[in-house]
């Protein structure tokens, strides 16, 4: 069908397409703008801070650098320190962020700090501002801006980030006490879908706290955490992946939000940490790259991918894996665990421990900085930080049952533990065949197997009840009931009556357990017999100085 | 209302942040899927992965270095607008005439990765007898085939239009693949002095998703083309703004449509003033613009984005392309061009049999032209004026 031009009016030299007489005769039209006026104006922002947010999302996003996050909340924190027997209150908590960033040459490696409120406004022990720390290390300041997650309702049980009421006070504030970008984390879970409703929530949400943030002069770090939980695959993650970040950056661009002025903070594409089959770094970055590239514009500067519960050393080597050739956009990290791990078990608490801490601050964050180059070998990294971080969760279960007087000499210690809710890494599964193995030495050596089970663990801890080895379990009152008897003895890590992946009670009950933990007592190794087959490394003494829990005796596939 | 970040256990990143404990009390928690399986609830649709690896090698086959699209898909109508400047008749024997001296200019694929065609040329063979298609084949040129339907006025808008042919089109693409196209396109458009209306952005950018997916599905590599026209009065910073509009919706609905990113190709205009705007811009201008725009709106893993030259002079054109391709970009950039790469051609013919080898010329001239802007390396110096005069019609339909 042709369409012919026609002039709108005798004096106009504008013309409109338009159709057939027919849709002549229709002819509503609209009056159009004289010159110069637009009939419908795109909401023009406040370009204040344009300029100086792409300068603070470069500086952040420069070459072998990345964030530190140490944003935990007060309670968080307290788990951290409560880890290494201090008390949660303010003083340890200015002692222990003080530590970190009065490190000497941290900006070296380390262009950006996320804080939490209360460190953005303290001070350290010799008056100095927290803030002014940071600026002398040229280290650019942050802050956390969003107010948690709450129950997202009409939604699989999902969860929502709160946080937008007040927030354009809030940063305003924020900047005038000398934070130059904001952080706001939300979550996907894939095991409960996701969503349809709670992959927007989280996208939106998003980009009405970055433009807000804009608005205000903080660069605003994108983070819709894809929860690792779950037994589904990489390929899984990714699409869902896809999916999250193709709404995200959309809702962004309806927002009028800077793209140069932003950084996003994504999880890496891995299998889910209940799924059978780990994958490797190359696998890791592969499926993360291929992610990225098709969501992300080349216009944002800078990727700061968190943790999310990894090993440090995974944590590094995947990042690595990611910057064996050039990216259109910096690609580097934003850690917290994955740098804060080996610092916290260096200091202590004790004041003569802090320059061994804060060395061991430089030595992750350096070697994350030979990461972001795609420089970093594995050689070398001590032990201490290959451990998953849910492996010292389990390690103080066995503490806390030798203290009850359990001759742990013959320990072996198995996992295979998360659930949706409580996402637990650096343990595999069990499978039948390492079973077989195992019950046959369990039989032998009148062994005792310890484990949390959850339904699949369960299972395999009464295949090994079966085989009349001491099983030691923790768990759940669910759980327990799904163990026939023969249990030699249960630790129940939760209150009575609450489901098994309560969160709240669960982190009383983990503390309560590491609370009543004595560094000095330990296990005593298994006899070099030969006959400890290496499923794992073996048990090692804690020695007496207290230095890191040793890798307990890991059973991997 | 305090609330406390609660990590379930030392292990645990995933911390909910609950409220009272009246939350906790109802704990209808839904019993997690469970952990040695494999299932899950919710799956994404899966494309039928059939011709994905072939997309991604037509796609970046025709974004390599140095060349770019002829776009010959011009309507039997439009192409008779073409003739008929040259005082030739509008039948199929002058349609094939011009085409055939287009696709067998000798040399051609060396500047040429792709060339859009018509349906009926698709189907058509030279006088010798030779298929269109085997003749772009040997000059190592993947043959396109337009698709779309035309525009058609959109109810309920400011009197803009939409572009039809999603009816069929599944089974018109597979007939295309067949016949030997590889690509396909669909051009539709905006218009800012009209609005543009929500409701236009919308379907243009929906439409074009839709098209997409369904030409993946038939083996052909879409070509993604809304075209802001360039009729209007407004600045360089409107085009931008409407411009950024347009392609975060239609990115958005790609990705719903589960298109594969890498299978694509972009056919964007330029972000210029409008016609009517008294401030032009510079070829350096019109780059940093349209670079501005891609940067923010197009993913890296879209292999190619070969620009419509929309009414700009030919020389204009090939300025503007060579002023993008100054510093690496992360996708190829390049041409779609038609007037800007036939009107020399056409003014040289003339309809004339002794006049065909010059117009082949006359093209190589413009191929090679664009090509050198595609790698950063033109310089006007040297051109004729007839390839700097402007090719603007107003409310120009294609």
């Amino acid at each position: 069908m042709s369409i012919m031009a026609m002039p709108l009016n005798a004096a106009s030299n504008r013309t409109v397409a338009v159709g057939k007489p027919s849709f002549m005769g229709k002819s509503v039209m609209r009056k159009s703008a004289t010159a110069g006026r637009q009939s419908v104006r795109f909401a023009v922002r406040a370009a204040g801070y344009e300029a100086e947010l792409v300068k603070t999302a470069k500086t952040i996003a420069s070459p072998g650098r990345g964030i530190l996050a140490i944003d935990e909340s007060s309670a968080t924190c307290g788990l951290r320190l409560s880890s290494i027997g201090l008390e949660n209150n303010e003083p340890n908590r200015q002692l222990y962020r003080q530590l970190l960033l009065e490190t000497p040459g941290l900006g070296e490696y380390i262009s950006g700090a996320i804080l939490f409120e209360e460190t953005l406004y303290q001070s350290t022990t010799a008056g100095k501002k927290m803030v002014d720390v940071l600026a002398e290390q040229k280290i650019v300041a942050g802050i956390k801006v969003d107010k948690g997650l709450v129950p997202l309702p009409g939604s699989n049980n999902e969860s929502w980030c709160q946080g937008l009421d007040g927030l354009a006070s809030r940063t305003a504030a924020y900047y005038k006490q000398g934070a130059r970008f904001a952080k706001w984390r939300t979550v996907v879970s894939i095991p409960n879908g996701p969503s349809e409703l709670a992959v927007q929530e989280a996208a939106w949400g998003l980009a009405r706290y970055a433009a807000i943030c804009q608005d205000n002069g903080l660069v605003p770090i994108v983070e819709p955490e894809v929860l690792l939980d779950g037994a589904h695959s990489i390929e899984r993650t990714q699409a869902v992946a896809e999916k999250v970040w193709a709404t995200t950056m959309f809702h962004l661009a309806q927002n009028h939000v800077l793209f140069e002025g932003i950084l996003l903070k994504p999880s890496m594409v891995t299998p889910g940490n209940e799924h059978g089959q780990k994958a490797t770094p190359e696998q890791i970055a592969s499926a993360t790259l291929a992610m990225l590239r098709r969501t992300v514009p080349p216009a944002v500067p800078g990727i700061m991918f968190l943790s999310g519960g990894q090993s440090e050393v995974e944590a590094t080597l995947n990042l690595n894996a990611m910057n064996q050739s050039p990216n259109p956009w910096h690609v580097s990290f934003s850690y917290a665990r994955a740098l804060q791990n080996s610092v916290l078990k260096a200091w202590q608490g004790r004041p003569e421990n802090v320059e061994a801490a804060q060395k061991a601050l430089l030595i992750r964050a350096k070697a994350n900085s030979l990461a972001q180059l795609g420089l970093y070998s594995a050689e070398g990294e001590a032990e201490e930080a290959k451990k998953g971080i849910g492996t010292r969760a389990f390690w103080a279960l066995i503490r806390n049952a030798k203290k009850k007087g359990r001759n742990t000499t013959r320990w072996k210690l198995a996992g295979a533990f998360g659930s949706p809710r409580r996402r637990v890494t650096g343990c595999t599964c069990i499978t039948s065949a390492s079973l077989c193995r195992f019950g046959e030495e369990f039989e032998q050596n009148r062994s005792v197997l310890l484990c949390i089970p959850l339904d699949s663990t369960a299972t395999i801890a009464q295949q090994l009840i079966d085989t009349k080895s001491e099983v030691l379990c923790g768990g759940s009152d669910r759980t327990k009931h799904r163990l026939r008897d023969g249990v030699t003895e249960y630790v129940n890590l939760f209150p009575r009556n609450t489901s098994h992946s309560d969160p709240i009670n669960a982190t009383k009950t983990c503390r309560d357990v590491t609370q009543d933990f004595d560094l000095k007592t330990c296990l005593t190794p298994p006899p070099t017999s030969g006959r400890s087959t290496v499923l794992g490394s073996p048990i090692v003494t804690a020695t007496a100085t207290a230095t890191a829990d040793r890798q307990p005796y890991l059973v991997s596939r | 209302m305090a609330m406390m970040a609660v990590s379930s256990g030392m292990a645990l990143k995933s911390s909910v942040c609950v409220g009272k404990s009246d939350f906790m009390g109802k704990t209808a928690l839904r019993q997690s899927a469970a952990p040695s399986s494999s299932k899950t609830n919710v799956s994404f649709t899966i494309k039928a992965a059939g011709y994905d690896d072939e997309l991604v090698k037509t796609a970046k086959s025709i974004a390599s270095p140095g060349r770019g699209i002829l776009a010959m898909d011009e309507s039997n109508a439009t192409c008779g607008l073409r003739l008929a400047s040259i005082g030739l008749e509008n039948t199929e024997a002058n349609r094939q005439a011009y085409r055939q001296l287009l696709v067998q200019t000798p040399g051609l694929g060396e500047y040429i990765s792709g060339a859009i065609l018509f349906e009926e040329t698709l189907y058509q063979s030279t006088t010798d007898g030779k298929k269109m298609v085997d003749v772009l084949v040997d000059q190592k040129i993947v043959p396109g085939i337009k698709v779309d339907k035309g525009l058609v006025p959109l109810a309920g808008s400011n009197n803009e239009s939409w572009c039809q042919g999603l009816d069929g089109l599944s089974s018109r693409t597979a007939a295309y693949y067949k016949q030997g196209a590889r690509f396909a396109k669909w051009r539709t458009v905006i218009s800012i002095p009209n609005g543009p209306s929500e409701l236009a952005v919308q379907e243009a950018a929906w439409g074009l998703a839709r098209y997409a997916a369904i030409s993946q599905d038939s083996g052909l590599v879409p070509i993604v083309e809304p075209e802001i026209l360039l009729d209007g009065e407004h600045g360089i910073d409107r085009t931008l703004e409407i411009a950024s509009k347009v392609w975060a919706a239609t990115f958005h609905y790609l990705a719903q449509n589960n298109v594969l990113f890498e299978g694509i190709l972009l056919k964007p205009s330029m972000v210029t003033p409008g016609a009517g705007c008294k401030e032009r811009a510079t070829p350096e201008e019109v780059a940093k613009y349209t670079l501005n725009l891609l940067r923010r709106r197009v993913p890296p893993a879209v292999p190619g984005i070969m620009f419509l030259s929309g009414g700009q002079s030919e020389v204009e054109a090939t300025l503007n392309l060579n002023a993008m391709n100054q510093s690496p970009n992360p996708w190829h950039v390049s041409f779609s061009y038609a007037r800007a790469l036939q009107n020399s051609v056409l003014k040289t013919w003339k309809g004339q049999p002794e006049n065909v080898e010059a117009a082949q010329k006359a093209l190589l001239i413009r191929a090679k032209a664009n090509s050198l802007a595609q790698l950063g390396k033109y310089s006007a110096e040297g051109e004729a004026e007839e390839a700097k005069k402007g090719m603007f019609v107003e409310g120009y339909t294609y």
